[in-house]
């Protein structure tokens, strides 16, 4: 069984360089975005079952980073369009559509953390690597995918140590891809605050995986 | 966080890696640099996040929409309470309105009608304010009656 990848952020150069996508016209998203929001508001179901639709993944990805768990991540996400839906009415629009998503998704995660609701797991029946993007069955090196599994499993145990806004920024860097500038209105602060938290959990994370044995004292 | 270690962080978030590359000239700014790659590869290295397929879209929907119901009503906030709250309220003004317009008379002060003390020697007094306050008292010239 096949499973449909999620879009790439990253891809290699070249010369083997791993760089971001070049971002999607952001503009006619946002114009759409924004009729959409205003229709919502006014109580046209219809148009905010189509952001749903649009932003389910963004929100479903997010919260599955923080709680790792396919069930969970699916209740919270539903509890965040819930949230939504019951907020829009304060959405000014002078943040993207996405990243105020983003933000009550993050915002979600950390009350179901707080309330200790979740049992996180290190791995949750995982079909593919972002690198091998191979689906699971033959053909795949298992001495390549046990390592994988193992630095896998050292980075969220490193992840785990993070406070939560390290966390986030970590998260929301590394995994989501977004930028600075997107981060800082998500995590409702500044770029140099976004720099500084993600600075830190980069160095903790490093500090974590060298207990664990993972990297060189440099 | 040193400035060095932010002009590579930033171009290396950002679509520069070859500035990255190259700001990175030094001992320590190149371990710093193979650092990052080597967070984000170990990054890269887990699994996909799971995803909602179009498939499942209408059980999450339906999810989203059971929950709006939910909350809208809750235990207490059923409009039904509202209407027996309201009902309450209104009868009890009514009954309030209803008891001060019918009542027979206004309340009088009591009238003293006649006042005796067992007391040798002891006389009574009564005396009626114009507000209606009786007072009685009891005077006695010999004796200390406490």
């Amino acid at each position: 069984m096949s499973v449909a990848l999620d879009t790439a952020l990253w891809y290699e150069d070249l010369t083997g360089v791993p760089r971001m996508q070049d971002p999607a016209p952001v503009q006619m998203v946002e114009d759409t975005d924004a009729a959409l929001v205003a229709r919502a508001r006014t109580g046209d179901f219809a148009a905010f079952e189509t952001l749903v639709r649009a932003y389910r993944n963004e929100v479903y990805r997010l919260a599955y980073h923080f709680v790792r768990d396919r069930e969970e991540a699916w209740d919270v996400s539903q509890e965040v369009f819930i949230k939504v839906y019951r907020s829009l009415g304060s959405f000014r629009g002078e943040a993207s559509f996405k990243t105020w998503l983003m933000r009550i998704t993050a915002n979600q995660c950390k009350d179901y953390l707080k309330k200790g609701r979740v049992k996180t797991v290190e791995y949750n029946d995982a079909v593919e690597t972002q690198e091998s993007g191979e689906t699971s069955g033959s053909g795949r090196d298992p001495a390549r995918d046990a390592q994988a599994k193992e630095i896998g499993g050292a980075i969220l145990k490193a992840l785990d140590r993070l406070s939560m806004k390290h966390r986030t920024a970590f998260i929301l860097r590394e995994f989501e891809g977004l930028s600075y500038e997107e981060m800082a209105q998500v995590m409702g602060c500044t770029i140099g605050t976004v720099m500084s938290r993600l600075h830190h959990a980069r160095k903790r994370m490093q500090a974590s995986l060298r207990k664990l044995g993972f990297t060189e004292e440099k | 966080m040193k400035r060095w270690q932010k002009e590579i962080a930033r171009r290396f978030d950002g679509a520069e890696q070859d500035a990255a590359q190259a700001l990175a000239t030094t001992p320590e700014t190149r371990a710093y640099l193979d650092g990052l790659r080597q967070l984000r590869l170990g990054a890269r290295s887990l699994p996909n996040a799971p995803h909602i397929a179009d498939a499942q879209f209408p059980a999450f929907m339906e999810g989203i929409r059971e929950g709006m119901a939910a909350g809208r009503h809750g235990m207490w906030g059923h409009p039904i309470w509202a209407m027996v709250s309201l009902s309450a309220a209104a009868f009890l003004v009514a009954f309030s309105v209803f008891m001060v317009w019918n009542q027979a008379g206004a309340v009088s002060a009591s009238v003293v009608e006649k006042a005796t003390t067992e007391i040798q020697g002891a006389t009574v007094n009564a005396y009626t304010s114009e507000s209606g306050t009786a007072v009685v008292w009891v005077e006695s010239a010999q004796v200390d009656l406490w």
